[in-house]
């Protein structure tokens, strides 16, 4: 309830932010860190392992070797098997909504972590995945419900996709023996690509406050027209729902605020992060991260450049220009840097050259993307 | 028996008055008159017109005396016992056929001042006043250096060595009261200060003295005085017209060896004002902030921590009023209007008894009374405020008002940002209205209001609000000369609401609210030289609510959700007396029991006594009714200090104290914020008890121009609330569950070099503290590093600040402030694991780090226009530059996760130099 950003208008006149990096002790590292959930849904459950690194190293350290197994209250046991390095993982689990679970991992120093047994969420599904369209932005919003109001705690993940394109089109292609026209297809993997890009931030939202389970228009993503070249085309996000319990809420909650919500004048103070996994070899060591159980629900939607306001969307080739390049120059497009867009013709019709401009404006997928279409596009 | 302004002053206009010429009218001086409901002009004219008889009186007194009687060939005694039959008038006959009227009073007329120290058409006379109730006090107003007031009769049955002055100090030109002032004898050493109502009490043996008397702004003075009984002198000072020729607490000169008080900080407002502050308006709390001792988080927060001691811990009285969030625009103005400050106390070692409630500190602000005489006003605009004040007398030399009101105009500022907060609104006001009215001379009534309000939203999102609403009537009452009273009743308000209407599903408002009303009576009695006691009770009954939740709007679905409100009385009584051993050593003693109720209605969560305090553990919900008892806490608090002068300019001081504290802010973040809960003590939730021991030097040099001081300190706290890890604190119908007990030590040193007068004045402040805390709760759950000792949000070692001012001449001056101190310490972390698709930092021990330290240097300027004392106008502007180095000084110092990878960043709330201008015009 108290916003963090109250005081963004003062820090914005005033204050100052400057990079800042304190000389610190990264007593810290090596902490195990464990990351999922137990999938009750048909989906797999994949449990990542990794260790904490120094802060000035930052870099991701996997655990390998370990067993990991769901266990139920009753005590089946499911293993799971490592398909990389420090990721476990097993397909569909049968799942007793009645029981409770947890993970049980033995990693390869011999020691025995046991997460705490959760019952099991079933997560509802989305109801919409929309956005609404402002002067210069559009904010992407979920709803959804629970009619047996026994989801209260929900939390989002999504993958955005979307189609962009080079400067412009490269018609002709440079060979030993000469400029030739390039064929179609060639031309349209230089010029079509598709980006991708994955939700970093925790994103949660409870009705715990509400009379009914509902989550009306939670604003999930921000787009603007002119610093991104999401809206340049076609965009899609894949949004992907789980419901948590109440604990595992304030854990992600606590997790949200000591990593993404600091900075303002009335900063909380940053606390240990723990979870709900504990050591059981070895009391003293600290493990980060929480286990529950539930379902993942996703939904996909697309928003195509004509359901946005008519205004020139950022390209990210705005600085690109096309030079004109004499007929008897055509060796410098030999080494790659410059790429052929099409003949230069002067008004009245006489080609005098090649319109070319350079290889980052005119190759896609050195802008962030690959040229191949994804399968769902 | 005490009189007031009005009474003494007695001005008669005469012309044509010639005794020689009367005398001869009327040989037998008898007098023949016939009056139907005649005011008392008309007989003082038919008694002048038949004989030489010439009268003095104050008309106002007789405007309700009508006379219906007839004589005829009587003396003037026969006339006028006749027509003061059964009335409270007196009159007195003196040597040379004057005649005095006065109510209630005998005049003793041969004590009157001889007529040839009456010159000129319009005279002042100087009037000695037989009380008939106590035939041995008579008041003055002595208004004259060279001149030698007799006090008291010199009667042969009255043995006692030594005799008592009282009297009020005031100022001359407004007829304020001036409170602070010193009045003192160089030899014997003794000196007193006027009270808040300029009252002072002054013990001295019989006999010839020499009393010296300054207060800030006021041209020091002396008056000559011949004791030879109790009796009253009142002082008149004269203003000083150059404002800026002393502008620092020169009344404080030798106070601070002379006061048995210690860690006492007192200024005026011309102190204040002269200090540089962002934005250029004096601003009361960040002018503390450059003493000793009294630090904040950062510059974003006004809440002080005295001490070591928490934000919460500060009393803070405005004429009385509990102030519960003294600041506008989240923390960064201070919400007192300097227009209406008179002076701010700042007590942070030895508290007196009569005021109780908060471990760390008292700070007492007194508000200007307005002028008794005639209409003035005042006005100033700065950058972001600005403000209007006006005052004068409804009825003069007896009643003011000083009405005062501040208001911010910051929306042009938010007008330039991105067009993304264009919807933004910040706006704040404050008003403040004090009347004071005297009844009579025993009797003064004064009536202070007080509100402020800020409202802030972002974006049209969330609309944050929150203000103070305070009250109070105060009845000064004295009983004797020796004796007074003091009746105070009040109601103080704090409240605030979050509303967010963008979501018409969620839309919430969200509203907290403290209220308290209050009873005090404080008696001051100086029974002899050797004993001044101070004595009372204070009774005060809380009401709070600790957060309601409500929808807004039709679709809402907010559920509605209220924390049970919470009702409880805490009173007090206290004794304390100021024991003058010998003129050297002079102990305080005080003695407050206070008692607190935490009342019903209410539902108390019951825990077994060993066990953690979680939801999990709830024995049983035990319900009470209206007004049960639910939880009596109670314990005496001590104040002791003691002071001994080696010399005229050489002193120690120690002094021992325990405070109680039976309400708490619940927050988590580094800086009080105006949306922090209060909690009021209950069964599971301790009162905080604080105790302090104090040692001090006082040495003054250059003929007390210079005051230097050393004070140390050590002082324990316990039960200060701390809280778990993601401690809910909003709308917890369990909060017990959520806090932490923590006990807490501070200890430090502090060095004051004050140079009070002079072309340059100013101080130069530095303390070395500490302040640690430990978690001491056994069943908390949880451990905060290791259950360890660790440094408090608010300890910053290191402290130093200069304040300096030198005046060019007397239309200009400038100023220079510099303040350095150690960096708070901050939590940082240790690791860093990759979460949720973005790499995010891990945490271990708190606050194991420090942000870097602070300097800063501030320059202002005051230009004053003209000093033509018959002005209409006289302005004056104040420019200036807040962090004029530019330095990018840390607020804190944090790591983000961004877009998946982890950024550290340094906070600066003021990165940049900050000019500013103000403009002030008094009229």
């Amino acid at each position: 309830m108290k916003a963090k950003i109250w005081f963004l208008i003062l820090i914005l006149f005033w204050a100052c932010k400057d990079k800042y990096t304190p000389h610190i002790n990264s007593s810290g590292s090596g902490i195990l860190v464990v990351e999922g959930f137990i999938n009750t849904g048909n989906g797999p459950t994949n449990i990542l392992l990794t260790r904490t690194a120094p802060l000035n190293d930052v870099s991701t350290i996997p655990e390998p070797g370990a067993q990991v197994e769901v266990e139920s209250e009753h005590g089946a046991r499911f293993s799971l098997s490592e398909t990389s390095a420090g990721n476990y993982s097993i397909d569909r689990i049968p799942i007793d909504s009645n029981q409770k679970y947890r993970i049980h991992i033995k990693t390869s120093n011999g020691l025995d972590y046991l997460s705490a047994l959760t019952e099991v969420k079933i997560t509802p599904p989305i109801d919409t995945v929309g956005y609404d369209t402002a002067s210069d932005h559009l904010t992407i919003y979920v709803s959804t419900h629970d009619n047996r109001n026994k989801s209260e705690y929900y939390e989002w993940y999504y993958q955005e996709t979307w189609k962009y394109f080079a400067f412009t089109l490269s018609n002709f292609k440079y060979t030993p023996a000469g400029i030739e026209p390039r064929d179609t297809k060639d031309a349209d993997t230089l010029y079509n690509c598709w980006a991708y890009n994955q939700s970093t931030d925790i994103l949660l939202a409870s009705s715990e406050n509400l009379s009914s389970d509902v989550i009306y228009k939670f604003p999930l993503q921000t787009i603007s027209y002119f610093t991104t070249n999401r809206l340049r085309d076609r965009y899609s996000i894949l949004v992907k729902q789980i419901v948590l319990t109440k604990d595992w809420y304030e854990w992600k909650q606590q997790l949200k605020k000591n990593t993404e919500q600091l900075g303002s004048i009335f900063d909380a103070q940053p606390s240990e992060t723990g979870g709900n996994i504990v050591c059981t070899t070895d009391s003293s060591q600290r493990v980060i991260g929480f286990i529950g159980c539930t379902s993942e629900i996703d939904k996909r939607i697309f928003i195509s450049r004509s359901q946005i306001p008519d205004v020139a969307v950022f390209t990210g080739y705005e600085s690109c220009i096309a030079d004109t390049v004499d007929f008897g120059s055509y060796s410098i497009f030999a080494n790659g840097s410059e790429l052929i867009i099409n003949l230069a013709v002067r008004p009245g019709g006489a080609e005098v050259g090649y319109l070319a401009s350079s290889r980052e404006c005119m190759i896609c997928s050195l802008h962030g993307g690959t040229s191949v279409k994804p399968s769902f596009w | 028996m005490r009189f007031s302004v009005g009474c003494l002053l007695f001005i008669f206009f005469f012309s044509g008055y010639s005794p020689e010429l009367q005398a001869q009218k009327n040989a037998q001086n008898l007098i023949t008159v016939t009056l139907h409901d005649a005011p008392i002009q008309e007989l003082v004219e038919e008694i002048e017109s038949q004989t030489d008889y010439f009268f003095y009186y104050d008309i106002s007194l007789f405007d309700s005396l009508k006379f219906n009687f007839s004589v005829s060939r009587e003396p003037l005694s026969t006339v006028l016992n006749r027509a003061f039959a059964d009335t409270k008038f007196n009159y007195a006959i003196g040597s040379q056929n004057e005649v005095f009227l006065t109510k209630e009073a005998l005049i003793q007329t041969n004590l009157l001042a001889t007529p040839d120290t009456l010159k000129g058409k319009h005279r002042t006379y100087h009037v000695e006043i037989e009380d008939d109730q106590n035939p041995n006090t008579k008041t003055q107003i002595a208004t004259l250096e060279n001149k030698l007031y007799q006090i008291g009769i010199n009667t042969a049955n009255n043995g006692s060595p030594n005799a008592l002055i009282t009297g009020y100090v005031r100022d001359a030109k407004t007829g304020e009261s001036i409170a602070g002032a010193s009045i003192y004898t160089d030899k014997p050493r003794i000196g007193v200060a006027s009270d808040q109502y300029g009252y002072y009490a002054i013990s001295l043996s019989k006999g010839r003295h020499i009393l010296n008397i300054q207060s800030i702004g006021m041209k020091d003075t002396r008056r000559q005085v011949l004791l030879s009984g109790d009796g009253k002198m009142n002082i008149d000072l004269q203003g000083q017209v150059m404002m800026l020729k002393n502008v620092i607490v020169s009344a404080e000169k030798m106070s601070n060896i002379r006061s048995v008080d210690m860690g006492v900080q007192k200024m005026d407002i011309k102190t204040l004002k002269q200090v540089p502050v962002v934005f250029g308006e004096a601003d009361l709390l960040r002018v503390l902030l450059t003493l000793p001792g009294v630090k904040s988080v950062g510059e974003a927060s006004t809440g002080l921590n005295v001490r070591g001691g928490s934000a919460d811990q500060n009393l803070i009285l405005f004429n009385d009023a509990t102030i519960y969030n003294p600041s506008h625009f989240f923390g960064f103005f201070s919400a007192f209007n300097p227009d209406v400050v008179k002076t701010v106390e700042l007590y942070k070692s030895s508290i007196p008894a009569r005021y109780g409630g908060r471990l760390s500190s008292v700070l007492d602000i007194t508000s200007r009374e307005g002028n008794k005489k005639e209409f003035k006003g005042n006005a100033g605009i700065g950058l972001v405020t600005s403000r209007l004040e006006f005052e004068g007398p409804i009825v003069k030399d007896k009643t003011s008002f000083i009405l005062a009101g501040r208001t911010t105009y910051a929306n042009w500022l938010l007008n330039l940002l991105p067009p993304e907060y264009k919807l933004s609104r910040a706006s704040f006001y404050d008003l403040n209205l004090n009347v004071s009215h005297q009844i009579n001379k025993n009797n003064n009534l004064y009536l202070t209001a007080y509100t402020s309000k800020d409202n802030f939203n972002l974006n049209s999102d969330t609309t944050y609000g929150y203000g103070n609403l305070n009250l109070s009537l105060k009845w000064k009452h004295s009983f004797s000369d020796k004796f007074y009273g003091l009746f105070i009743t009040g109601y103080d308000q704090y409240k605030y609401d979050i509303t967010s209407t963008q979501n018409p599903v969620n839309a919430y408002k969200f509203s907290f609210g403290v209220n308290q009303s209050y009873f005090k009576a404080e008696f001051y009695y100086f029974l002899s030289s050797k004993h001044s006691l101070e004595f009372g009770l204070n009774s005060l009954y809380y009401d709070l609510h600790p957060g309601t939740y409500e929808p807004v709007g039709k679709p809402s679905l907010a559920v509605p959700d209220t924390v049970q409100k919470e009702q409880a009385l805490e009173s007090a009584v206290y004794l304390s007396d100021k024991f003058t051993i010998t003129p050297a050593f002079v102990v305080e003693a005080g003695i407050r029991f206070s008692v607190y109720n935490y009342l019903g209605p209410q539902s108390v969560n019951q825990y077994p006594s060993n066990a953690p305090k979680t939801t999990d553990n709830i024995l049983s919900v035990k319900t009470y009714g209206s007004n049960d008892f639910i939880k009596t806490y109670s314990g005496p608090e001590y104040r002791l200090s003691a002071r001994y002068a080696f010399s005229d300019n050489f002193s120690i001081k120690a002094s021992y104290n325990t405070e109680q504290q039976y309400i708490h802010v619940l927050s988590n973040t580094t800086a009080i914020s105006p949306t922090d809960i209060w909690k009021l003590s209950d069964p599971n939730i301790a009162p905080e008890w604080g105790n302090q021991y104090s040692l001090g030097f006082y040495k003054n040099l250059k003929n007390n121009t210079i005051e230097t001081s050393v004070e140390v300190y050590y002082k324990t706290m316990q039960h200060i609330l701390d809280y778990k890890s993601g401690a809910v604190l909003v709308l917890n119908h369990h909060i017990e569950t959520d806090v932490i007990n923590t006990n807490g030590r501070a200890y430090g040193v502090e060095f004051m070099i004050r140079k009070a007068t002079g072309k340059l004045n100013g101080w130069i402040s530095y303390a070395y503290s500490r302040t640690e805390l430990k978690q001491a709760d056994p069943y908390a759950g949880e451990l905060i590093n290791e259950g360890q000792y660790y440094p408090a949000n608010y300890d910053q070692p290191n402290a130093l600040t200069i304040v300096a001012n030198y005046r060019v001449n007397h239309r200009f001056s400038f100023s220079l402030n510099f303040a350095y101190n150690t960096g708070r310490p901050i939590t940082l972390p240790i690791g860093v694991f990759r979460y949720d698709s973005s790499y995010r930092t891990s945490y271990s021990d708190r606050n194991a780090y420090r942000i870097p330290d602070y300097y800063r240097t501030d320059f202002s300027m005051n230009i004053d226009g003209n000093h033509k004392v018959h002005q209409k106008f006289h302005n004056s502007w104040t420019i200036g530059v807040y962090n004029m180095f530019g330095t990018h000084n840390a607020y804190s110092v944090y790591y983000i996760s961004e877009n998946g990878v982890v950024n550290g960043y340094k906070l600066s709330i003021f990165g940049s130099a900050i000019p500013f201008v103000n403009f002030n015009v008094s009229f």
